[in-house]
């Protein structure tokens, strides 16, 4: 009971800040525009109100049936899942790699791949936008040594790689601590037992390296999907992902109800992704329960 | 065990709902790396629409023009009769008081107020307090009449008193500021009459704007004079041209508008430029098509995001035209950012848009004396002059009350009669639309 007590004051405000304006932002999206979602209505070009108590589901079919956002959606999830998959595999590399054969080459990668976290994400992107320009530093060298390469600033693939570079930090780190965690006595006992290093990767290290890397992936698909920055600065004006025609709907095409809307689906996308970290953490609590 | 599971679920959805909540955190400070609004406010004040403005009606838009001139004459003849003195004569201050001045815009607009106009200002009307906040880039634009309209809403005491800009204007179009008259503010007269209008004097002009047609006079001899030679030259040398995505910034936005204008008949412009008439979106069809005939011209076949993005890729010399703002492009070019083979000109059939930048008292407010004694202050004719040669914005009042030294600022450019834009709401579909069709289609 006293410890209910000790949780109740950041339950409340996390009730307060977070749970009333995500009931209020539902509620506007399924067309109760008066109260307080008032004075957003009016500032807005259109709405699409309930009549009476009844609830109502044109804003979504608006939004549903716009081209645009089939378009930002499809490339939301394309640019999740493919900056999702380059982390792990990049991160699992680097952090294998220091772990198994160490050396200055190790330390180097671990150590090069942290940089970004220390550098704002706006300069971050900036700066690769600028690189991958058509008058950047790739064109540019190529069409020295005679190699066409895309332009990928202000092209959808410039932001996965973006996405790589502002997650890559996190994803080294958890992942070379969970490995770093791994006994150095259980690594050797199987290759004492003739396997061999990659069987001891594949049968002791991934297994017992399961949480951190669901952790993530789950960090980084969740993070990716909301972004703003990065595909701002480095994707093209449309189709572009969710964050920016979010952004815009609401600023500048002065459609709030719609932008709520997005941020509803980005919400339900997010929210699937949470449900996935929570399973494997119960799954791993039963095996180890198990284990003991 | 159930309820330790049910906690872990909805912990889970609490921290995916925090990390969206932070991407957009993240969204609110990226947007304000936004080089969106400048010039004549950007998006909004470019759409705001007025009765006057259209190319056909060049003529009475100028004899109003040249009825402010006439009005103007008075305070010209007593600004121009000698030193800072007689200005401070002119303005009476008042009752000691206190105000919040909300502005917003690029830079060169928060340095305009914060280092040469309040402190002049405060040399004059010493009682007078001004508490001076900016919202960098326009970010928070919606959020802040939001704020107002729930204070006046509520009863409450609305946070700014007097607003500026991009606030002023979405302020003054959603009926949230004060009518103001010659009592209020003796040099009302003197001002562009044109936009006066256009908020029903709920707001007032204190500079303009106009995008013009830059070139690079070494690479371009003879540039394209109407808006069809414009269209045959960008086709004519590809890679050459580029203008930036409308919902980024006003150059953009004037761009997509005159080429979209230019395929609806006089009328339905008209009622474009006063009304939200979404029925008539479908004129704009013709033009939109246009457009999206040009992206293969357009330099990368890709559009940048704002204003500041083409004057770099100009600076470059990655291409050699571009939609730009009369007062980003003259202070570019003078503190060096592009070089002297920058000239610029204006087309015609029909002209880009262009409009004013407003001053405006909340609805009600306490303060409305002094921040009407404000307003009149910055429209005398030195302070205007300070607005020319700082960012070099077009004056309200008649250029011909101005000193002499800053008559001769803008060339041949006509800063009196700015062809006006369609409404805020229509500029909001059309930069949907343009996206839509233009760029994602």
């Amino acid at each position: 009971m006293s410890s209910l007590a000790m949780a109740s004051p950041p339950a409340l405000l996390v009730l307060v800040f977070v749970g009333v304006p995500v009931i209020i932002g539902i509620a506007y999206t399924l067309g109760y525009t008066g109260g307080l979602n008032s004075i957003a209505t009016t500032l807005a070009v259109q709405v699409y109100p309930a009549s009476g108590w009844m609830p109502t589901t044109a804003a979504y079919a608006a939004v549903f049936a716009d081209p645009r956002f089939q378009g930002d959606l499809v490339v939301t999830v394309w640019v999740t899942l493919s900056t999702v998959v380059a982390v792990l595999v990049l991160a699992w590399a680097i952090a294998l790699y220091a772990r198994l054969t160490g050396g200055w080459l190790g330390r180097f990668l671990s150590g090069v791949a942290v940089i970004p976290l220390f550098i704002p994400i706006v300069i971050g992107a900036y700066a690769i936008r600028t690189f991958y320009l058509n008058t950047g530093f790739l064109v540019s060298v190529g069409k020295l040594v005679g190699i066409d390469f895309p332009t990928l600033s202000y092209h959808t693939p410039g932001i996965v790689i973006g996405q790589i570079w502002a997650s890559l930090p996190f994803a080294v780190l958890l992942i070379s601590s969970g490995l770093a965690a791994v006994p150095d006595a259980l690594i050797d006992a199987a290759r004492d037992t003739g396997a061999s290093r990659a069987r001891a990767v594949w049968s002791v290290m991934i297994p017992m390296t399961t949480v951190p890397t669901v952790i993530v992936a789950t960090f980084t698909g969740v993070g990716v999907m909301g972004s703003f920055t990065v595909p701002y600065m480095i994707g093209p004006a449309a189709p572009n992902m969710l964050g920016v025609t979010l952004q815009q709907t609401y600023a500048s095409y002065a459609r709030p109800q719609n932008a709520q809307v997005m941020a509803v689906v980005l919400f339900v996308l997010a929210a699937g992704i949470g449900a996935l970290y929570v399973w494997a953490n119960a799954r791993q609590a039963r095996q180890s329960a198990v284990a003991l | 065990m159930r309820t330790k599971r049910v906690l872990s679920a909805a912990a889970a959805v609490a921290l995916a709902f925090g990390l969206v909540a932070c991407g957009s955190n993240d969204a609110g400070s990226g947007g304000s790396s936004t080089p969106a609004n400048t010039g004549g406010g950007g998006s909004s004040s470019m759409a705001a629409g007025s009765s006057a403005g259209s190319a056909s009606d060049t003529g009475s838009a100028s004899a109003s023009g040249s009825a402010a001139g006439s009005g103007s004459g008075s305070a010209s003849a007593s600004g121009s009769s000698s030193a800072p003195a007689s200005g401070s004569g002119q303005v009476d201050c008042g009752d000691p008081d206190s105000l919040t001045f909300a502005s917003d815009g690029d830079v060169n607009i928060e340095n305009l107020w914060k280092q040469t106009m309040i402190p002049a200002f405060n040399k004059v009307c010493p009682d007078i307090k001004i508490n001076f906040v900016f919202d960098v880039n326009s970010a928070n634009v919606t959020q802040n009449v939001a704020k107002i309209a729930g204070a006046l809403k509520s009863g409450n005491e609305p946070p700014y008193d007097l607003l500026e800009d991009s606030v002023a204007s979405t302020a003054a179009q959603a009926g949230l500021t004060e009518p103001l008259t010659e009592a209020d503010v003796p040099a009302l007269p003197t001002a562009n009459q044109t936009s006066l209008k256009q908020y029903n004097s709920t707001a007032v002009p204190w500079r303009g704007s106009a995008v013009l047609l830059a070139y690079d006079s070494s690479k371009v001899t003879d540039p394209p004079k109407t808006l069809a030679d414009l269209l045959a030259w960008i086709k004519a040398n590809p890679g050459q041209f580029i203008y930036n995505d409308p919902s980024g910034g006003g150059s953009g936005s004037s761009f997509v508008e005159t080429v979209i204008d230019s395929n609806v008949s006089a009328d339905d412009l008209k009622k474009m430029q006063t009304d939200y008439v979404p029925d008539l979106e479908s004129k704009w069809d013709k033009g939109f098509e246009t457009l999206k005939g040009l992206t293969q011209y357009v330099y990368q076949q890709t559009y940048p995001h704002g204003n500041q993005d083409v004057l770099n890729l100009m600076a470059s010399g990655a291409v050699s035209m571009a939609p730009v703002w009369s007062d980003q492009f003259l202070t570019a070019k003078n503190n060096g950012q592009v070089g002297d083979e920058w000239k610029v000109t204006q087309i015609s059939d029909p002209p880009f848009t262009g409009g004013a930048a407003f001053l405006a008292i909340v609805k009600g407010d306490k303060h409305k004396k002094a921040a009407a004694t404000f307003i009149n202050w910055v429209l005398q004719p030195e302070q205007q002059a300070q607005v020319v040669r700082t960012i070099s914005g077009f004056p309200s009042i008649s250029i011909d009350s101005l000193p002499s030294d800053v008559q001769g600022a803008f060339g041949n450019i006509d800063v009196q009669n700015l062809r006006s834009g369609i409404t805020s709401k229509m500029g909001s579909d059309m930069k949907a639309k343009w996206t839509a069709l233009v760029a994602g289609g």
